[in-house]
């Protein structure tokens, strides 16, 4: 995106039935996004064991509460260890991948790995789980951590690839140049200037491959044992059943691992330069 | 130290890149970095999907065992059990829907971000954002609280005086429906408003400037212009929901079932995994030909920026 402010503003300007409308669209779209997470957070106070509106008796205990079930919290620690798993695992692949082919983007073979190291994401969540069980059952490896995190590496490495790769293309390498000029060789190079120049790339990069390992579950679904499932999947047989203030208590501190990792990456990269949208 | 920097780039033309120098060379050595990610999508992405491939050509015994051999037996049933084609056919009708909606009301937001600036539209990408990387889970939770019969919109609506026992919107179609809206626009959004952004704001002008008004310039400058985001994130859409396995779990009734759940049960409680693993291929064929479809649709991309 430019900086160019669009013209287009000007359709805006007047307050008419065409803004009228416009503004009921977009408040229909905030609302079908928003809500059910501003309805999660509003239900989370609710004093009453079962959720009926209204929500009355506000209180914080369920906050308290749930870190006192010992499901709950090994879930949580699983989700945690799956999470740092994948974003170690996302990085060392992701990275150096990222910063070959950002150099030789023009190029026919490059372009071509390139989108296929994408691939991963257009596939639908259900099959890569499917086909993972299989093949990790076979080989052993089935119900562990190191599986559930290979499955969300696969969600992952593809965004950290993109986001990395709009980060080293903004990197000049006349930099690496210089470095190279006074006698360093690649490795030096990349270790002692291309890393620190392209740090907060890199720290984003970890908070979205951790945040999404947070939040996938169909994946964790297939590979998951008893020992090892991640509070999503946990949630997700849960919730069929009960609707209680103490679910929404873990939900919101979920939506605070996001809404957390959100404010970082807008701070050091900002927001706006996420895998995702435009650069990529 | 920044001026000795500055000399050497201007010692050197625009567009320069380390890129321009190697490739004269015509070697690959550029790519070594690249092939751990190679090798760990070989090995944990192609391998798996090939032995997928495999197990759906195979026979399954009784309790789970699986016979070696060479069969379209598990695509034949799928393709010709009436059951399993009204599954693929509701599918279609849910994404049908699903995109019909989203394509407008996502269009408002990302046009909404497009004319927006500073703050606002830095608020406008958190409110994406956030529910994008929200667990799926948590906000079809959200959509089970609101939905549910003792939740918000029915309690309103009995103070309201509409209703005195509460409408069952839950296990609804509608609600399947809202539920994937709110999944996909997202995706939508983000993806419409990259295109929106390399439309170049002259053009918008020079209507302007030759009378036309606002809703005509819409129509025949900016809507054509965006055409190729609004195809590719409705397809998008329409793949997610026909492929979607959450949401219609969570909101709907097993008659709302999509391949991807019948998939995912054949698997993990039928353990018939010739058979579910049969669906689960006929599902990427069938998301396959529709992007093929698409790839033929689609206006190319490109900058109208000079």
């Amino acid at each position: 995106m430019s900086n160019n402010k669009p013209p287009a503003i000007k359709i805006l300007r007047h307050f008419d039935w065409h803004r009228l409308t416009f503004n009921f669209f977009l408040t229909v779209v905030l609302f079908i996004l928003l809500v059910p997470i501003l309805i999660v957070v509003l239900s989370s106070f609710s004093g009453k064991e079962h959720l009926s509106w209204p929500f009355t008796d506000l209180t914080f205990r369920w906050y308290f509460e749930v870190l006192n079930r010992p499901l709950w919290v090994k879930t949580f620690i699983n989700s945690l260890i799956t999470a740092s798993l994948t974003t170690v695992i996302s990085l060392l692949v992701a990275t150096p991948a990222a910063y070959a082919l950002s150099k030789h983007k023009g190029k026919g073979e490059a372009g071509f790995i390139s989108s296929f190291i994408t691939w991963p994401i257009m596939m639908p969540p259900v099959i890569i789980g499917i086909a993972l069980l299989i093949f990790l059952s076979r080989i052993g490896l089935r119900g562990s951590y190191f599986a559930i995190a290979i499955g969300h590496t696969l969600w992952a490495a593809p965004l950290v690839f993109i986001t990395m790769v709009a980060v080293f293309e903004r990197f000049n390498p006349i930099y690496i140049m210089a470095a190279k000029d006074l006698g360093a060789n690649d490795i030096q190079a990349f270790m002692k200037v291309t890393i620190p120049m392209v740090k907060s790339g890199i720290i984003s990069a970890m908070f979205l491959a951790f945040v999404i390992s947070t939040q996938e579950f169909i994946i964790a679904l297939f590979l998951h044992s008893p020992s090892t499932i991640t509070l999503p999947v946990e949630l997700y047989t849960a919730i069929r059943d009960e609707l209680s203030p103490g679910i929404s208590a873990i939900s919101v501190y979920m939506i605070g691992i996001v809404a957390a990792g959100l404010f970082v990456i807008d701070r050091v990269i900002g927001i706006e330069n996420i895998g995702f949208s435009g650069k990529g | 130290m920044r001026s000795a920097t500055e000399s050497i780039k201007m010692s050197y033309p625009e567009g320069f890149s380390m890129g321009t120098i190697t490739s004269f060379k015509k070697n690959y050595k550029y790519l070594l970095p690249a092939i751990p990610m190679l090798l760990f999508l070989i090995i944990f992405f192609v391998y798996p999907s090939v032995i997928m491939v495999k197990y759906s050509f195979n026979k399954s015994l009784l309790y789970g065992e699986i016979e070696n051999t060479f069969t379209f037996e598990n695509y034949i049933n799928f393709f010709t059990d009436p059951f399993y084609l009204k599954v693929v056919w509701r599918s279609f009708v849910l994404g049908f829907w699903v995109t019909a909606i989203t394509i407008p009301f996502g269009y408002v937001l990302a046009y909404a971000m497009w004319t927006s600036k500073g703050l606002k539209r830095k608020l406008l990408y958190f409110c994406i954002l956030l529910p994008l990387f929200t667990n799926l889970v948590i906000r079809l939770y959200g959509w089970r609280i609101l939905l549910s019969p003792m939740g918000p919109i029915n309690g309103i609506l009995k103070n309201l005086g509409f209703t005195d026992s509460g409408f069952s919107m839950i296990y609804t179609k509608p609600a399947v429906v809202i539920g994937l809206v709110s999944e996909c626009a997202p995706y939508y959004v983000l993806i419409l408003f990259s295109v929106l952004t390399l439309v170049n704001p002259r053009y918008i002008d020079a209507a302007y400037d030759l009378g036309a008004g606002k809703i005509k310039t819409f129509f025949q400058i900016i809507w054509p212009l965006s055409l190729p985001g609004v195809v590719s994130g409705g397809m998008l859409t329409f793949i997610w929901s026909f492929g979607a396995f959450a949401t219609p779990t969570i909101l709907g009734k097993p008659i709302h079932w999509t391949p991807a759940i019948h998939a995912e049960r054949q698997i993990l409680s039928i353990r018939d995994w010739p058979f579910g693993t049969a669906i689960g291929m006929s599902l990427v064929v069938i998301v396959l030909v529709i992007l093929f479809i698409q790839s033929r649709l689609t206006p190319k991309v490109h900058s109208q920026r000079t």
